[in-house]
């Protein structure tokens, strides 16, 4: 029914799936709500009218059950942005420590 | 497939690199300064801001896709981030009231080595009546168009929002503009006596500020283009707007203080 994931050291719901015939459940037995409890609805768009076309593809595509996170969600060129940042990241923390022992030694100034 | 949402009305947020390359890009900042002072060597603190601005970029770029591409924000969320706001912005004016005390401190009882008066002897001010005057009546008027786009986004008016929105990004960069000519022209450094710091630092810190906010409301005239906003659910904008309100609430406290006070 639900995992535990090492990670996030949590519960979470299974990413395989059990098929329903072999007897696995998809889900729990379901909640028992108080009579009377209220539920999240979207609202209705009433006279907005619908939503733009480029604007819908992109809700479409981010809500894509893919499981890629959302910082690499959007394409290839998220991998691109997001590799150049660690990159950065790396010769920078390398950089940091360099210098942190480069200035723990003095130097003779040449009087 | 079963939802890993859960049954709450909360964000619990995919698992995301932008705390770690933040943290890392900041020990890069200000390294790379020590490194500027001590070595005379940018790189370091040049690649710290880039490392900082991908990740601002990027980590920004995410909660723009998990609220309005994914519809995560709902009214719980949205108040969460309200609050975070909110705050953020308490920290800022706490920010400035140290400059402005360090101002008061230093004029309200000059001493011998500035001559015992405020405007220190020999110190030029500018007169607030000439660019200054016209700074103020800039941010006046930024902050009204700023509230134009606000209302004209809740009348769903798309183009008066444009209009309007886009009239207070350019006040925004005015206003920038038209100091970076007075710092230009000024007949005093920031090496000038306790007169020069108090000023430079001050309105100095006030000019980053404006360019943030500037930046801020660019983005949200973006996102408005690309209708991301609806007339009930705009808090990007709304947290961009009320930036921009304490931008120009700290230039009021500046111009009365430095500027005609002090001058």
């Amino acid at each position: 029914m639900y995992e535990w994931r090492n990670s996030t050291g949590r519960l979470s719901a299974p990413t395989v799936q059990t098929p329903a015939k072999l007897g696995g459940a998809a889900e729990g037995p379901g909640i028992i709500y108080p009579p009377g409890t209220t539920f999240p609805k979207e609202a209705p768009r009433g006279a907005m009218g619908e939503i733009p076309g480029l604007l819908s593809q992109k809700m479409q595509m981010f809500q894509k059950a893919n499981s890629i996170p959302i910082h690499l969600k959007g394409g290839p060129f998220d991998k691109v942005l997001f590799g150049a940042t660690l990159v950065m990241c790396a010769v920078g923390l390398t950089g940091c420590l360099n210098f942190f022992y480069d200035m723990s030694f003095p130097k003779k100034s040449e009087d | 497939m079963t939802s890993s949402h859960g049954h709450h009305a909360f964000h619990l947020v995919d698992m995301s690199p932008w705390p770690l390359t933040g943290s890392i890009s900041a020990m890069m900042l200000t390294t790379g300064l020590v490194k500027w002072f001590h070595q005379f060597n940018p790189d370091l603190l040049i690649l710290g801001v880039t490392a900082t601005t991908l990740t601002m970029i990027q980590w920004w770029r995410d909660i723009t896709r998990e609220g309005t591409y994914q519809g995560l924000h709902t009214k719980a969320v949205t108040i969460g981030l309200r609050w975070g706001m909110i705050l953020f912005i308490t920290s800022e004016v706490l920010f400035f009231f140290s400059f402005f005390w360090a101002f008061f401190h230093s004029s309200l009882a000059p001493n011998v080595e500035v001559g015992s008066c405020w405007p220190p002897a020999g110190i030029q001010t500018f007169n607030p009546f000439q660019i200054p005057l016209l700074n103020t009546a800039i941010l006046l008027a930024s902050g009204a168009t700023v509230t134009w786009a606000h209302h004209a986004i809740m009348e769903s008016n798309h183009s008066q929002a444009m209009q309007s929105l886009g009239i207070t990004v350019f006040l925004g960069m005015y206003f920038t503009a038209l100091q970076a000519l007075e710092y230009y022209e000024a007949p005093f450094t920031i090496a000038d006596s306790v007169y020069g710091s108090t000023f430079f630092v001050a309105t100095g810190f006030h000019g980053l500020h404006v360019i943030i906010g500037s930046t801020f409301l660019m983005v949200c005239l973006y996102r408005l283009y690309k209708c991301h906003f609806s007339a009930t659910h705009h808090f990007g904008f709304e947290a961009a707007a009320w930036y921009w309100h304490f931008v120009d609430v700290v230039w009021l406290f500046l111009y009365i203080s430095i500027y005609w006070w002090g001058g």
